[in-house]
């Protein structure tokens, strides 16, 4: 039993009593309502935002589509002219890139966004406008994108964008700089999703949903999250440094400078190929809700999954080389990767055989419908692309088969067989939750067949074509060497493929038609098929069991009649309760933020930024620049409401603060979260850097003499400390008397400006030294150094103004304090990568001589 | 040691494991420095070592547990799921540690 188990026993009665006093279901909708018209571009619910995501994630995947079917007709037959060369670059860089940026992992968020609340029976998620901040960045910014095809400005260096293909002198022009500006941002907005979903399982569980009786799914998101934490600042870096030597010539990737052009595929597949499990994972947890539903029995396997999907999280990231086997690195450090691209195989091979044994398992005859006929499919297309995929780890073989049609063919069954199978098999079961009716079974079979016929007669083709040897990114063939057949009979299954996915979208489009549905139509066990509206659960269940509506029979009565726990409002604002991230005790209320338009304008703002930084209108932009982060401050305005409604009661006896701050809050986790992103970015620095030292250590030797004298780094860290000094004093200072108090703000500024000055000081060390940017790629990596350092501690000095100002506005003190702590954590990150900096630039190089 | 921290530590000391490896190889062909192979042996097996530590430690946690039942549930979980974790590691360790026997360095 757990500690939550121990406070409210099921058997000695339920948190609250009924009949519940009358008007506390109309004060729960006021609350919650959705605003209508115009307005609803404000509205931050869960299931309003959750299915915009989604569908504009669909809308890419439309469009990514037509684009590969534009490609397959040129393609039919060999010597066709239907479209150019340049065309056709432009087609398959920009359906890579929308496919992986733009529907894929959006898709999963949106999900994310969509279910997770609803199988917490969560008001909502923690950050309610950062998920709507997020969507709407990704909205804007890959509409625009996208629109680029439209105008001959599209990308053409293919979805991984190489340099030095993508590098100046060989794509010149602006269309390199809308990848690189475009999808940098659109990262962003995904990094701002991951966040919310790890703080939104980690603390918005049900009371009783300890580790053990979360729902698979969460913990593949979470799985999930984590790793678009650690994964997407590796490529966030490679643009920045690809963009940065575009705009102003500092040679990272230019050879004849020191820079590596190899580089770049280290940083992008050290993200590269996590993606295809960031994209996979919650696919396979998606598969593992549904399994148990249509089995009609609990999974099989609980623990070894969770294990499995720990493992692949881990192991995922010692896989990236294994896409650059034929790029001349040593082979014995191609073994390496190529013993852990099998060793994924292990964890990735027990989620199927425990999917299998949960079929086999079951009460009764495993359902099938329409969402377990995609999941059957999505097991068959899968396991032969991960067979595949240990064809292709063998390093022997992938340098037979490396940029072939083969690799086409295997990782579109990885993706479509492990993502979009899924995809289709989690909207057809979890339509009625979302709609409250269900997509047709009729249309839903005719849908399955057809994509399912459609993409092997599609894609397994090219793997016999990329054994005959058709390389990959080429636009036509002469006719006749023997590949026709093969690419006409891929095309039509392309159009089959199409045809399932227009049927899909005539279904979708009845839907409204359709009559309402049971509650919980396939008799599933989990929470979010509670009865719900626009606030949730009418009361938050304690939970006592990994399907909870299988085996806590009356739960759905006792959370309509309010009986559990939080059935009312009574801080009179949107809130929900925040439990422990291991047993998920009950710990305090959290007040949500509503609607509003300052993250909006936050969006809007910064798209326009990096949209208008991409065609070079540095001015406009810098204007949008600063609008974002006023509109931003103007919404961290709103987010710290204070402790003054004190103690609510949600039942069971449990009277729970209403405001909480420090380490341990859900603030304080995101921040710890921030923090792990802005860290791996600089352990992807610190890996470039050492790269480019082994790649070229005359560079590092010429640079060495052009060190600043060692006084420079001496002050820089006394400035450093003197920062962090400030700010741990800053702290007790709130609890002074008088003037004293005053320390706070004043002590905050300062630390923050001792920061920005070392930043300062140590490109001014550089500078003064002789040293220039651009001068080799040393001279580029020192430099970058502090302009990630340089972005840290502009972000404190922002903050600490900011909390200054909620100082004297007098929204600042002891008890409430949430910015001081957020900006005080984020300086001292600042300063403990800035000595790490300091190390790294002026001990290393004397180090190695 | 801490339930949270037990559950990653089978993945975390991989992944460190496959970082030394992976370095250290492209730093001593750098350097042309000789001896990488010893060096991939030596850290296989300490991995190996620290990986057995981390599971005897969930072990220890949960034979504990069942006597005092100290751990709550989701406590208990971490550290079953842990031994777990730490066995697929070390599967992994193994077998990028094995290549150094049969592929030559730098080459």
């Amino acid at each position: 039993m757990s500690a939550t188990d121990q406070i409210c026993k099921p058997s000695e009665g339920l948190p609250n009593d009924a009949p519940r006093p009358p008007g506390e279901r109309e004060a729960l909708l006021r609350i919650w309502a959705i605003p209508r018209g115009w307005r609803r571009l404000s509205a931050v619910n869960n299931m309003v935002v959750g299915p915009v995501y989604l569908g504009t994630a669909f809308l890419f995947f439309l469009m990514a589509g037509l684009l590969a079917l534009l490609m397959r007709v040129q393609l039919a037959v060999g010597d066709n002219t239907f479209v150019g060369q340049d065309l056709y670059n432009q087609l398959f860089t920009m359906h890579g890139t929308t496919m992986m940026f733009l529907f894929a992992v959006p898709a999963i968020e949106a999900l994310g966004m969509m279910l997770l609340p609803q199988m917490f029976a969560a008001r909502d998620l923690p950050f309610p406008r950062l998920s709507a901040f997020a969507v709407w960045t990704y909205i804007i910014g890959g509409l625009v994108f996208f629109s680029t095809i439209l105008y001959d400005l599209a990308p053409r260096g293919g979805w991984f964008m190489y340099p030095p293909l993508t590098l100046t002198e060989y794509s010149p022009g602006d269309s390199a700089d809308f990848w690189l500006l475009g999808i940098g941002f659109i990262e962003i907005s995904a990094i701002a999703g991951a966040v919310e979903i790890v703080i939104g399982i980690l603390r918005t569980r049900p009371p009783g949903m300890s580790l053990d009786r979360m729902p698979i799914l969460a913990w593949s998101m979470l799985i999930f999250a984590g790793m678009i934490i650690f994964a997407f600042p590796a490529v966030i870096l490679a643009t920045m440094m690809l963009e940065i030597e575009r705009s102003f010539g500092w040679p990272f990737f230019s050879t004849a400078k020191g820079g590596d052009s190899l580089l770049w595929q280290h940083l992008f597949w050290f993200f590269g190929h996590p993606e295809v499990y960031i994209i996979f994972l919650p696919a396979a947890g998606m598969v593992s809700m549904i399994v148990p539903t249509m089995a009609r029995t609990p999974l099989v396997g609980y623990r070894l999954i969770v294990v499995a999907l720990i493992a692949t999280g881990f192991f995922s990231f010692g896989l990236w080389v294994h896409h650059m086997f034929t790029t001349g690195i040593p082979a014995l450090s191609l073994a390496f990767f190529s013993a852990a691209s099998m060793a994924v195989a292990i964890p990735a091979g027990l989620q199927v055989f425990a999917w299998i044994a949960t079929i086999a398992a079951g009460r009764e005859r495993f359902r099938i419908a329409t969402p377990s006929l995609f999941v059957l499919g999505f097991l068959f297309i899968f396991t032969i692309g991960g067979l595949t995929g240990v064809m292709v780890a063998v390093v022997p073989f992938d340098l037979q088969v490396h940029d072939s049609y083969f690799v086409v063919a295997h990782f579109h069954y990885v993706l479509i067989g492990g993502m979009v199978f899924p995809l289709l098999a989690t909207v057809y079961y979890w339509a009625p939750m979302v709609s409250h009716r269900m997509l047709s079974e009729r249309l839903g079979r005719s849908v399955f067949w057809l994509m399912f016929a459609g993409f092997h007669v599609a894609f397994f083709p090219m793997h016999i074509m990329g054994l005959m040897g058709m390389p990959r990114r080429v636009w036509t063939y002469p006719a006749g060497i023997g590949w026709d057949t093969l690419n006409t009979i891929s095309t039509a299954g392309a159009f089959v493929l199409a045809a399932g996915v227009v049927i899909f979208l005539v279904d979708l489009a009845l839907l409204s038609r359709r009559e309402r549905a049971p509650a919980n139509p396939w008799d599933a066990g989990t929470l979010e098929w509670l009865p719900a509206d626009v606030y949730s659960t009418r009361s938050i269940p304690h939970v006592t069991s990994r399907e909870p509506l299988w085996d806590q029979p009356n739960l759905v009565r006792e959370v309509e009649d309010g009986r559990h726990y939080l059935p009312n409002a009574p801080t009179g604002t949107r809130e929900t309760i925040v439990t422990g991230p291991v047993d998920a005790e009950p710990e305090y209320v959290l007040r949500l933020t509503g609607p509003g338009w300052n993250h909006v304008l936050a969006a809007v703002f910064t798209a326009a930024c990096f949209l208008l930084l991409t065609v070079k209108l540095v001015v406009p932009a810098a204007v949008c620049g600063v609008l974002a982060i006023v509109a931003c401050l103007a919404w961290a305005w709103q987010l710290d409401p204070g402790p003054e409604k004190g103690r609510v009661h949600i039942g069971a006896g449990l009277h729970l603060p209403s405001y909480a701050t420090g380490p341990s809050s859900h603030a304080g986790l995101a921040m710890v979260v921030l923090m792990l992103v802005s860290a791996s970015l600089y352990l992807a620095y610190v890996f470039s850097y050492l790269y480019l030292w082994t790649v070229s250590p005359q560079v590092w030797a010429s640079g060495a003499p052009l060190l600043p004298d060692l006084g420079w780094p001496i002050g820089m860290t006394a400035l450093l400390l003197v920062g962090w000094g400030a700010f741990s004093l800053a702290r007790p200072a709130l609890a002074w008397t008088g003037t004293l108090r005053h320390l706070t703000p004043l002590l905050s500024l300062v630390g923050a400006l001792c920061l920005v000055a070392a930043t300062v000081g140590e490109i001014a060390s550089h500078w003064l030294a002789g040293l220039r940017p651009t001068d080799s790629a040393y001279g580029a990596m020192v430099y970058l150094g502090s302009v990630l350092a340089a972005q840290v501690m502009i972000a404190v000095l922002i903050m600490a103004g900011f909390t200054a100002a909620r100082y004297f506005a007098g929204k600042l003190d002891l008890g409430r304090r949430l910015p001081f702590d957020s900006t005080a954590t984020l300086a001292r990150y600042g300063v403990g990568q800035s000595l790490a900096g300091l190390a790294l630039i002026h001990a290393f190089p004397r180090l190695v001589g | 040691m801490l339930a949270p921290v037990c559950l990653v530590s089978g993945p975390l000391i991989w992944f460190t494991h496959f970082t030394l490896l992976y370095g250290g190889h492209t730093a001593f062909c750098a350097i042309g420095a000789r001896g990488i192979h010893l060096l991939v042996i030596a850290a296989t097996i300490a991995a190996g070592l620290l990986l057995a530590t981390a599971a005897v430690a969930s072990l220890r946690a949960l034979r504990a547990t069942a006597r005092t039942r100290e751990l709550s549930r989701g406590q208990r979980f971490q550290h079953q799921a842990a031994l777990l974790v730490a066995g697929l590691s070390a599967v992994a360790v193994a077998w990028v540690g094995i290549t150094a026997t049969v592929v030559p360095a730098c080459s």
